[in-house]
Order: C-alpha cells, then sequence, then structure tokens
C-alpha cells in the first residue's frame, strides 16, 4: 500500500489550533484594545468636567429656589398651582363639549388630508401633465381641443376643491379656537407657569443632561461607544495658521478643549485645572475676541503638541522646579524639552512671548504687560545695542551721547563709574563689565584697568568742548525735592526718596549729585538741548526759581562713598603688554614691539583705548563719534530666531546641568544672572573671555527679557494673521514708535495701558482725577489743528495741577506722527473733517443758556476770566471748547463721561439711562439738551452771547 | 444575526434611550426640587435667631477731626451754624469708635430686600457716613441741598458711576450686583466729602453707634468669622464665633489709633 500523502500545503489540524490561538489572541487584543480606549486619560477629564458642571448647575439651582422664596415667585407659583387645579377642576364641566370639538377637529383633519394630499394633489399632477402634452401637441400644429376641454374641467374641479380646502380649514379653526375659549383661563396660567420656571425648567434639563444616567453608561459603553458617545475628543482645525513642516504645510489641529472643557465657558473661573476658564474671554478665545478659539486655537500661543490628548503627549512644560515636582509626582512628567520634543508648551510665565508670532511688528503689544515691559528693558537697558531684534531697529541708543562727555563729567568719575557702576548706584541701568566671574583674578584685573584708562582717555580726546551756559543760583532742597516729585520727573526718573513709584525709563537721580555739577543741573533741567541737541529729555518749563529749586534738591543727593572710592588706576607696562598683543597676529612678535617704541603715551593710550571700545562695544549703547553706525557686537536673535535655536547650538560649557537646566530658559536665565558664568572651569585666554556684561537685573525684569528672547521663533504665520501690517498699521506703528521712544505711557493710558505714575497716586492715596489723563478717545476728542499747536508749544489745559505735559523737542515728523496714531486709531475721518454745530438763536438759546445754569456747570468749570473757588475741584475753560474740542465728542462726553475716558474723570453723567433728564428744557429730551449745551459751549468761545 | 441586524437593533436601542432621556424630564417643573447641592460660598441661608454684638474701640489717642472749610460754597456753609468736623474718626474720649462697618464674612447669601437703603446729600455731608447694604438692594441717593453735587461711587469690584445732581430734591437709584467691602463715594465739587459703603449678600451686617456698639442679628445657628472694616484703619483680624439659636455672642473689635 502506498503511503497516503497528504499533498495539500497544509495540515488542517494544526492549522485549526493555529486558528483557535490566533483568535484567541486576537480577541484579548481587541478586548485589550477597547478596554485601553475605555480608560483614555481624556475621557476621565470629561466625566469629571459633568459633575462639575452638575454640582455648579445644582448651587444654581438653590439659588434659584432661594431668590424665588425671596422674591415671593414660590407663592405666585404655588397660589398659580391652585389656581390651575381649579381651573382644570371648571374644565371638567365642559369636558363632553371639549371632546366633540376635539372629535370634530380630528376628523376634520382626516378630511383635510384626503381631500388636500390625495385628490388635490393628484389633480393638479394629472392638469400639469395633460397641459404639457397639450403644449406639445400645439407645437406640432396640433390643437387638441378634447384635451383643452379636459383640462378646463379639471381646473374648475381644481377650483372646487380649493374651495372645500378653505372651508374644512374654516371649521377646523373655528372648532380650535371654541376649544381654545373654553381653555383661555387655563392656558393663560399654565404660560404664566412656564415662564415663572423658566429659569428653573432649563438647569433641571441642563443636571438632567449631565447625569451619569444608564443612557450615559449605554452610549459610552465599552465597545459600544462607536455610534453616538457623549464622550468626544474635541478639536479645531486651523486654517490661517498652518503649521510649516519645511517642505510643506499642514492644517494645524489643537485637541486641547478635549480636556480643558471649560477654557471657553464662563463660570469655571476658579475650578481646578485643566476645567479652569482661560482667563479674559473678552480677549483670547472667546467666539467675540479678536483671539476665538476656532481661529486661532491654542498651540500657536501655548506651543505644545497640539493633537496629543494625553498629558505628557502634550509636551506640557512646568513653569519652575517646584511645579516640575508636583507634574512628576502626579503624572509621571519628565522635561520634553531634555528629551528631544521639538513642539514643547511654553511654560505658563513665559508665554506672552508668543505675541510676537503674530505682532512683532508692533511697537508694542497691548495687554501683554509682560512682554512689553521685556521689550523696554531691552531697549532701555541696551540689549538692543549688542543683539540685533527684527522689529527693534533704529531705537534711540539706550546710553547717554559721549560727543561732549568732557563738559559734563570728570575724568575720574568715569573711571569710577565704568569700573563698578553699581557702586555709585544701585540703581544705575550701565552694566559691569569689570570684576565679574570671570575677570577678578589679578591678571584680569589689571589688563581691565589699563583697558578701562585708555579708552577713557580716548573718548574725552574725541570729546568736544562744552560749559553750561547758566550759573546755578542757590535754592531750596525741601522745595526741591517737593518739586521732582510734584511736576513729573518720576514719570521716567527714579529717586530713592520716593518709595511709591520708581521708574527706570531714564536714570535714577539718588546719587547724581556726586556726578553732575550745579550749574550742568541748571541749565540741563532749563534747556536740556543747549547740551544734547538730540536727547529725548524734555523742557518742563521751568521757572529760573524752580530749576535753583530743583538743582539743589539733586545736588544734595551724594554717595559719599563713591566720591572717596579710589580711581582705578593702571600699569604702563600692562597697557603695553595688551598693544603688543594687538599688534602681534599681524607684525610678530619683534615687529610689535617695534611698533610701540615708536609709539609715545598719547598714541598707545588712543590705541588700545580704540581697540577696547571696539571690544566692548561701547557705541552700542553711547553715541560716539565716528561710530554712530558700527553694528552691535553680539549675537542677532532673530536670524535665526532665538527661541526655535537648536539646544546643540548653545553653549552651556561646564555648568551643572542640576543647576543650570540644559534647556532654553534655563541658557537664558543663567545668561542673565551671571553672563560670565560659562566660562567656568574653562581655560580661555584673556581676549577670548565672555565679553557680555551684567545687568544684575532683578527677578522680574529677568523674567521679562525672557519672555521677549524665548517669544522670537520660527513658528510661520502667514502675513494675513500677522498684526500692524495691513491698512492703517503702519502709520499707526510709526505713532506708536513716537509714544514708546518717548515714554508717553510713563505719564498717560494709552490705548487703555501704561499710565505708570498712578502707582504712586494710587499708593499715596492722591485723587487720580488729579493725574495725567487717560487718552482714550482722543482722536474724537481734539480737533487737529489744536492737536499740532499744543504739541508745538504746550499751554497747559489745567494749570492748577502740579503735574505738567512736558514740553518735547519734536520735530513735525514726530507731531505728524501722534497726530496721526490717534485720530486713525479712533477711526477718524482724517486730516479734514467737517464740524457740525448749530448757531442757537431765539428760544433755543434762551434754553441752552437755562440749562447751562441749571448744570451749574461753572461750580467747576473755568470761563475765561471767571475762576471757581475751589481749585481743588476746577475743570478746564469753557471758552476754550470750540477751538480744542470735536463736536460730537463734546455729546458723547456729555452722554456718559466715563466711557469716554475712565471711572476716575470728575466729570459726572447727567443724563444717566433709565432716568429722566435733569431739566425740563427742550421737553426734557435728554439728546436735544446735550445738542444745545454743545451748542452753546461752542458759541460761548466764539463771543456770541 | 448577521451583523447588520445587531446594529440596527442597537441603533434602535440608542434611539429608544434617547427618547426615553427626553421625556424623563417633562414633570420637573416648579420650585423647590434638587439644589440640594450647594454646600460652599454659594450656599443660601434662611434668616435665624441668634445675634453677635460687640463693641469698637480705638487704642492710643484719636486724631483730632479736622475741621471742614465749606468756603468754596457758601450754600453749603450757609446750612451748618458753627464748623463741621470731618468724620473719617468718629471716636469719643472712651476711645468707642463709630462709623465702623461690621460683617460676617462666611454666611451664605439671603435675597436682597426690596426697600431701598437711603443715601442723603444734606449741608453737603452725605448721611449716613458709613452703611451696609446688600447685593440687589437698591441705593437711594438723593440731593437735599440747592446745589450740584455729583455721587461719585469708586466700587472696584462692582461697576463705577459718577452721577451729576444739579437740582435740589433730585434722587438716583442704584444696586450692586457684587458682595464689596467698602465702596467710597465721593463728590468732586466738594472735595470733603466722601461716604462708605458695606456691599454683602445677607443681612449680617451692622455700622457700630456713636458708642462704638453693634449688633448684628437674625443669624442661623454656625460657627462665623466676624470682621470689622474701617475706612481709614481698613480690616480687623477676623474672629470667629459660636452662636446657638436664639443665643447671642459677644465679639469685640479695637483699632490702634495712627
Amino acid at each position: 500500500m502506498a503511503d497516503f500523502k497528504d499533498e495539500r500545503a497544509y495540515d488542517s489540524q494544526t492549522l485549526t489550533k493555529w486558528f483557535l490561538w490566533s483568535s484567541l489572541a486576537l480577541l484579548v487584543c481587541v478586548g485589550l484594545m477597547a478596554y485601553l480606549d475605555y480608560h483614555r486619560e481624556w475621557k476621565y477629564y470629561q466625566r469629571r468636567f459633568m459633575t462639575l458642571q452638575r454640582i455648579q448647575a445644582r448651587q444654581q439651582l438653590g439659588q434659584i429656589n432661594s431668590q424665588a422664596q425671596a422674591d415671593g415667585a414660590v407663592a405666585q407659583y404655588k397660589e398659580l398651582k391652585s389656581e390651575l387645579r381649579e381651573a382644570n377642576q371648571d374644565l371638567k364641566a365642559h369636558d363632553d363639549e371639549i371632546d366633540k370639538l376635539q372629535n370634530q377637529e380630528a376628523s376634520l383633519d382626516a378630511q383635510m388630508y384626503k381631500v388636500k394630499n390625495l385628490h388635490y394633489q393628484i389633480l393638479k399632477a394629472q392638469i400639469s401633465a395633460n397641459v404639457y402634452s397639450y403644449g406639445e401637441e400645439l407645437k406640432n400644429g396640433k390643437d387638441n381641443a378634447g384635451l383643452k376641454k379636459k383640462i378646463d374641467d379639471e381646473n374648475n374641479q381644481a377650483d372646487a376643491l380649493n374651495q372645500q380646502i378653505f372651508q374644512i380649514q374654516q371649521s377646523h379653526d373655528e372648532a380650535a379656537t371654541q376649544v381654545a375659549d373654553i381653555t383661555a383661563s387655563r392656558d393663560e396660567i399654565k404660560a404664566k407657569l412656564i415662564k415663572l420656571t423658566a429659569d428653573y425648567t432649563a438647569v433641571r434639563a441642563k443636571i438632567q443632561s449631565l447625569s451619569f444616567n444608564w443612557l450615559f453608561y449605554f452610549r459610552n459603553a465599552m465597545l459600544l461607544d462607536f455610534m453616538a458617545p457623549t464622550l468626544q475628543i474635541q478639536q479645531v482645525v486651523l486654517k490661517n495658521l498652518p503649521e510649516d513642516l519645511y517642505f510643506a504645510k499642514t492644517m494645524r489641529v489643537d485637541r486641547c478643549m478635549t480636556c480643558h472643557q471649560a477654557i471657553d465657558k464662563k463660570g469655571f473661573e476658579d475650578a481646578p485645572e485643566p476645567f479652569r476658564t482661560h482667563p479674559n474671554l473678552d480677549l483670547y478665545v472667546g467666539a467675540n475676541s479678536p483671539h476665538p478659539m476656532d481661529k486661532v486655537g491654542c498651540t500657536i500661543c501655548h506651543g505644545g503638541m497640539g493633537p496629543a490628548v494625553s498629558f505628557n503627549g502634550c509636551a506640557h512644560m512646568a513653569n519652575d522646579a517646584v511645579e516640575a515636582k508636583e507634574w512628576a509626582h502626579k503624572y509621571g512628567w519628565t522635561n520634553p524639552e531634555l528629551e528631544g520634543v521639538q513642539s514643547i508648551m511654553v511654560p505658563l510665565k513665559y508665554s506672552q512671548g508668543s505675541c510676537l508670532k503674530c505682532h512683532g511688528s508692533q511697537e508694542y503689544v497691548n495687554f501683554a504687560p509682560k512682554l512689553d515691559r521685556g521689550r523696554q528693558l531691552m531697549a532701555t537697558r541696551g540689549c538692543l545695542g549688542c543683539h540685533k531684534v527684527k522689529g527693534l531697529e533704529g531705537l534711540t541708543k539706550a546710553g547717554p551721547a559721549l560727543y561732549r562727555v568732557k563738559g559734563k563729567l570728570t575724568k575720574d568719575f568715569v573711571l569710577k563709574w565704568v569700573w563698578s557702576p553699581k557702586s555709585y548706584n544701585t540703581e544705575a541701568r550701565m552694566p559691569s563689565f569689570f570684576q565679574q566671574s570671570n575677570n577678578s583674578d589679578p591678571d584680569s584685573l589689571a589688563k581691565n584697568k589699563a583697558e578701562l584708562n585708555s579708552l577713557v582717555d580716548y573718548l574725552y580726546d574725541k570729546s568736544e568742548d562744552y560749559t553750561p551756559n547758566e550759573a546755578a543760583p542757590p535754592g531750596s532742597v525741601s522745595a526741591g525735592k517737593k518739586l521732582v516729585k510734584e511736576v513729573g520727573c518720576l514719570a521716567c526718573h527714579g529717586i530713592d526718596d520716593v518709595t511709591s513709584h520708581h521708574a527706570d525709563f531714564a536714570p535714577d537721580l539718588s546719587a547724581v549729585g556726586s556726578k553732575l555739577s550745579a550749574n550742568f543741573v541748571y541749565t540741563w533741567i532749563k534747556n536740556p538741548q543747549h547740551f544734547n541737541p538730540d536727547t529725548r529729555m524734555p523742557s518742563l518749563r521751568l521757572s529760573d526759581k524752580e530749576a535753583a529749586d530743583i538743582t539743589a534738591y539733586l545736588m544734595s543727593k551724594k554717595n559719599p562713598d563713591f566720591d572717596q572710592a579710589e580711581v582705578p588706576n593702571f600699569d604702563p607696562a600692562v597697557r603695553d603688554e595688551l598693544i603688543v598683543e594687538y599688534l602681534t597676529p599681524q607684525l610678530g612678535v619683534g615687529g610689535a614691539n617695534a611698533q610701540l617704541t615708536q609709539m609715545d603715551e598719547h598714541a598707545r593710550q588712543m590705541y588700545l583705548g580704540e581697540k577696547t571700545l571696539n571690544k566692548y562695544g561701547c557705541f552700542g549703547c553711547h553715541m560716539i563719534k565716528g561710530f554712530e553706525t558700527a553694528q552691535g557686537i553680539g549675537t542677532d536673535l532673530t536670524s535665526p530666531p532665538w527661541g526655535s535655536k537648536q539646544l546643540g547650538q548653545l553653549d552651556f560649557g561646564f555648568t551643572d546641568p542640576e543647576q543650570i537646566p540644559h534647556t532654553h530658559a534655563g541658557f537664558l536665565a543663567a545668561k542673565l544672572s551671571n553672563p560670565r558664568q560659562f566660562d567656568k572651569d574653562k581655560v580661555v585666554a584673556f581676549k577670548d573671555k565672555l565679553k557680555m556684561p551684567n545687568f544684575y537685573l532683578s527677578d522680574d525684569d529677568r523674567e521679562a527679557i525672557m519672555t521677549a528672547v524665548l517669544g522670537l521663533t520660527d513658528t510661520y504665520v502667514p502675513d494675513e494673521m500677522t498684526a500692524g501690517i495691513h491698512g492703517n498699521g503702519p502709520l499707526l506703528e510709526k505713532g506708536r514708535r513716537v509714544i514708546a521712544d518717548f515714554n508717553c505711557r510713563g505719564c498717560h493710558l494709552i490705548e487703555d495701558q501704561g499710565g505708570e505714575i498712578r502707582e504712586m497716586y494710587n499708593k499715596e492715596g492722591i485723587d487720580l482725577s488729579l493725574a495725567p489723563p487717560n487718552l482714550k478717545h482722543e482722536g474724537e476728542k481734539v480737533q487737529i489743528p489744536w492737536f499740532h499747536d499744543f504739541l508745538l508749544g504746550v499751554h497747559p489745559i489745567r494749570p492748577w495741577l502740579h503735574i505738567r505735559m512736558p514740553s518735547f523737542p519734536w520735530t513735525d515728523e514726530k507731531i505728524d506722527a501722534v497726530i496721526t496714531y490717534f485720530n486713525l486709531n479712533d477711526d477718524q475721518v482724517f486730516p479734514f473733517q467737517k464740524f457740525a454745530t448749530r448757531k442757537l438763536t431765539g428760544s433755543d438759546y434762551s434754553q441752552a443758556k437755562e440749562l447751562f445754569t441749571q448744570l451749574q456747570c461753572q461750580h467747576c468749570h473755568v470761563l475765561g476770566a471767571q475762576v471757581p473757588k475751589d481749585l481743588n475741584s476746577a475743570a478746564p475753560d469753557l471758552l476754550k471748547v470750540h477751538e480744542r474740542l470735536k463736536p460730537d465728542w463734546v455729546v458723547d462726553w456729555l452722554t456718559n463721561p466715563a466711557a469716554m475716558s475712565d471711572q476716575n474723570t470728575r466729570m459726572p453723567g447727567f443724563w444717566p439711562t433709565d432716568e429722566p433728564a435733569p431739566s425740563k428744557t427742550f421737553g426734557g429730551d435728554s439728546e436735544k439738551q446735550r445738542e444745545a449745551l454743545r451748542d452753546y459751549l461752542f458759541m460761548l468761545g466764539q463771543g456770541q452771547q | 444575526m448577521d451583523s447588520k441586524k445587531v446594529l440596527a437593533f442597537l441603533l434602535a436601542a440608542g434611539l429608544a434611550a434617547a427618547m426615553a432621556g427626553c421625556g424623563s424630564n417633562d414633570e420637573d417643573e416648579g420650585f423647590g426640587q434638587g439644589g440640594g447641592g450647594g454646600n460652599t460660598t454659594a450656599s443660601t441661608t434662611t434668616l435665624g435667631t441668634a445675634s453677635i454684638s460687640g463693641k469698637v474701640t480705638l487704642s492710643g489717642k484719636a486724631p483730632a477731626a479736622e475741621i471742614i472749610s465749606m468756603d468754596a460754597d457758601p450754600v453749603c456753609k450757609s446750612q451748618h451754624a458753627g464748623s463741621v468736623k470731618d468724620e473719617t474718626v468718629e471716636a469719643d474720649a472712651q476711645g468707642d469708635l463709630a462709623n465702623v462697618f461690621v460683617y460676617v464674612t462666611d454666611a451664605g447669601s439671603v435675597a436682597a430686600p426690596t426697600t431701598p437703603v437711603s443715601l442723603v446729600q444734606k449741608g453737603c455731608m452725605y448721611s449716613p457716613h458709613v452703611f451696609g447694604i446688600q447685593v440687589g438692594q437698591p441705593l437711594e441717593i438723593v440731593n437735599d441741598d440747592p446745589t450740584l453735587h455729583n455721587v461719585h461711587c469708586m466700587a472696584v469690584t462692582n461697576d463705577a458711576f459718577n452721577v451729576g445732581q444739579p437740582t435740589q430734591g433730585m434722587s438716583t437709584q442704584k444696586k450692586f450686583d457684587k458682595p464689596e467691602v467698602l465702596v467710597k463715594f465721593k463728590c468732586d465739587v466738594h472735595s470733603w466729602m466722601h461716604c462708605f459703603a458695606g456691599v454683602v449678600n445677607n443681612p449680617f451686617y451692622s455700622v457700630s453707634g456713636n458708642d462704638g456698639g453693634f449688633k448684628i442679628s437674625q443669624l442661623p445657628a454656625g460657627t462665623y468669622t466676624v470682621v470689622a472694616v474701617h475706612e481709614k484703619y481698613g480690616a480687623s483680624q477676623p474672629q470667629k464665633v459660636t452662636v446657638a439659636d436664639g443665643g447671642s455672642q459677644t465679639v469685640n473689635f479695637t483699632f490702634a489709633a495712627q
């Protein structure tokens, strides 16, 4: 017997086993998959949020109940309920009648269906068909009279049916009306009940929908949740903000709201994360905000992995070590940046930096105070002197011009100052180049002293002569102290005698007596442009007496320790050594020494001075003759954008990652607190040592600058989403640059931002109505010719105020930029505008005059020579209205003064909404009164009384 | 059963469930059901019978009250026979401190009464100088002087307002919609005029009288935190006190004169 050989390629028994095991394995996989999917992190958060919402709704319900109890709604409800019962009782007698009518309605409905939907519709279809056939035959020249008659007959039938429909409808309506008449009183009660309990019912329904009832479990059950689960991943797809993946742009998808469920819902401001409402919904996320969630999304500002739906997958970034530890414990979090994740989130404290992605072309970003502060510091502390930042080019240099330094400062002062700025004044903005962690060894100190001395000699050699043109008369220190606080110096300068506000836009004055001569100070504060025609320092129109008092006070502000400090002298041998070092690469050691012997003392100082100037880049912050356009010596921060640099490009040296996290923020924080620490443990030649000076920044300032630098990224944002470049954008930015450059916001609130001097008023309890005004609606408010004259030659509007609007040394170009800005920002017709005021006559005039008297405008307002008795409550001169104010604004102002400036204005609203007009003139018509008053004020100033 | 049938069955079941869910809340109209979840700050309270009373004193020498000069407005001046003193620190020789707003910070809210609180400007002074008002309770501000006043409410949490009242007898009604202690009112026409309101969401407050005494009544039994607030000296340390139904407890406050 031949062996039977199964020729098939498989053995069915083995196959069956394989099939069994693999299907079992597959089943386990499916089960596991379903289980894991069922237990995803985000579902847990969505369930928790339902509970949170339910608790909130219950509280709401409780409030509705107690409010209903209090305002009698419950009693009313009970009353209505019993009325309803009675009404229902009464209706019992009519039950038969109602039944009969309702039956009638029902049979009429049936009839209607039959006639309308069957007979009539069918007939209509027949008619259409026949009309078509008739038309076709007619086209072929055959007038089918029979068919035509048929159509006519059918049309008649249709009319009859129509008539029938109408009658049925009528009978139906009649029956319905009869029912409604009978039940009218009950239905009314029912409607009242529904209205009374509308809120309650709505909240109840909400609670129902949020309950974990069997339906919820059914819809979200494992394996059944593919149909219509209530727990779902939520996402926005952002067409206008694509992600740039080098060769292709893909749509940005953000799913953050899958867990951050209340991000756009009011009422969860105090809820625990991830359920907290986004702060300021009117500005961010809210549907009507400028950054709605469906257009802007989340990751463009916050960074991170948009499509991820787990805590660690999103690349959340901790704010600080404490939070990092908490997260590690709670979520098993590790720093994603250290793990090489590219799209990490921006730690929350630096998130304002992200505004730069779209707002980088703007001078300042409203409502991003930290970023704004950081950018301002980069200008005022001199970062921009060495580091280029796109959008911040061409700003005024941080330090003073040194063209005439010889006439302002003594050489000894400058030597001591540059050697150790902080020993002169702890608030000094000049950074420290010397005596730092990498150059405090004796060799470096000696070399630095030689560099410093030659540098100062060089600067003095280049300096023009200058002599103050006025001699300071003696003045009163106490009067000067009061003036400095009151007239407005402190909007830009800080001084240690005043602790309620410390501005740092301009130098701190706490030790200025150790720096300048009395004659210099006196001449300078009276006319700053005498010393430096290009200075931004304005004149406060000080009288001789005021200037003398302020000079006396400032000269009393001395730092005796600094005065007595030793001047850093140098060793000429060390200087020569440095010169040889510089010359050697070109000439060789022999040649260099030969060259040196040919140089006299002066030439040697000049040679090393210029080399030193270039080495440290002094021209970044100071105007120095011949170096006006020299390029800054630091790293360009925007090409490539610093925040998007590869970590490998940052030189952490031998620093300990435990102490300095090897991340962008870690590097920057370390660099800004001690720039030289990355030289630690390195062997570096003197000339190659790190040179970035130490700014001794406060923690807040460092964080602000970090925000501004970390925000410089390479994220792709299309032009259409970029602010400040469309329409009037560039014109507005031109004005905003002047505003930023001259620190207008040190005093004024502009676009609701700034007004820093108000801090002093607030802390000292001074009425804010006496502070510099809020410039909201300024473009709507003042006439352009007046504005121009005012900025050209300031004449105070409220001369009794202590604080003064300074006279700025502005060119026409700057004035135009500012006026244009204010007008365009308020959507004004610009530059020419027709003004609508009327010349009042007859009774209109007399009524307007009566209104003016009734409202007692002159109780506060100046009227030419008539000044109110109490200057504490005085208000601007009404005779100037016609030349200063725009007529439309005057009416808006009268309507609601607080809305046109802010709540601090002393001007009350005389026409509160919901209240009758304050006067019977013009028939008590508020609008007519305001317009008439405006017209009257315009006539007053033009002498038409 | 093939898979299509299973799917159809499930869909049908889901649909039925959805309909059942929609139908289930038809009966829930009318007050009083549910709402028991209120447990923390948003809770509501009913009035009780307990009370807290006490006295506010000023330690140290009270600053001499400034004499107000009303020269700027003869209408004001003519209404006072003698000199008028500033009401900021109203303390007598024994240190009894008046015009201190005392309130319970952690009681639930009670619906506001509809009777208005009245604030009168008479003789260019506010009366009362310090008062309490409930959230949602109307405030009636009356000008009883034949001169211009403006009522400039400097609220921070609530909406601020500034209303001119140029004629005698004018009155304005306002409401506050959030608790805020204290809200300052001032008149910009008469720089000496100011007064303060404590806006709270229940009637458990009191303002100390000339003898420094205050009494908070109608409290339900419980443990409460009581705070006294003075316009110049600020808020006192909070004090905990427990009251039983019908019972009364004493709490005293002392401010240090500055």
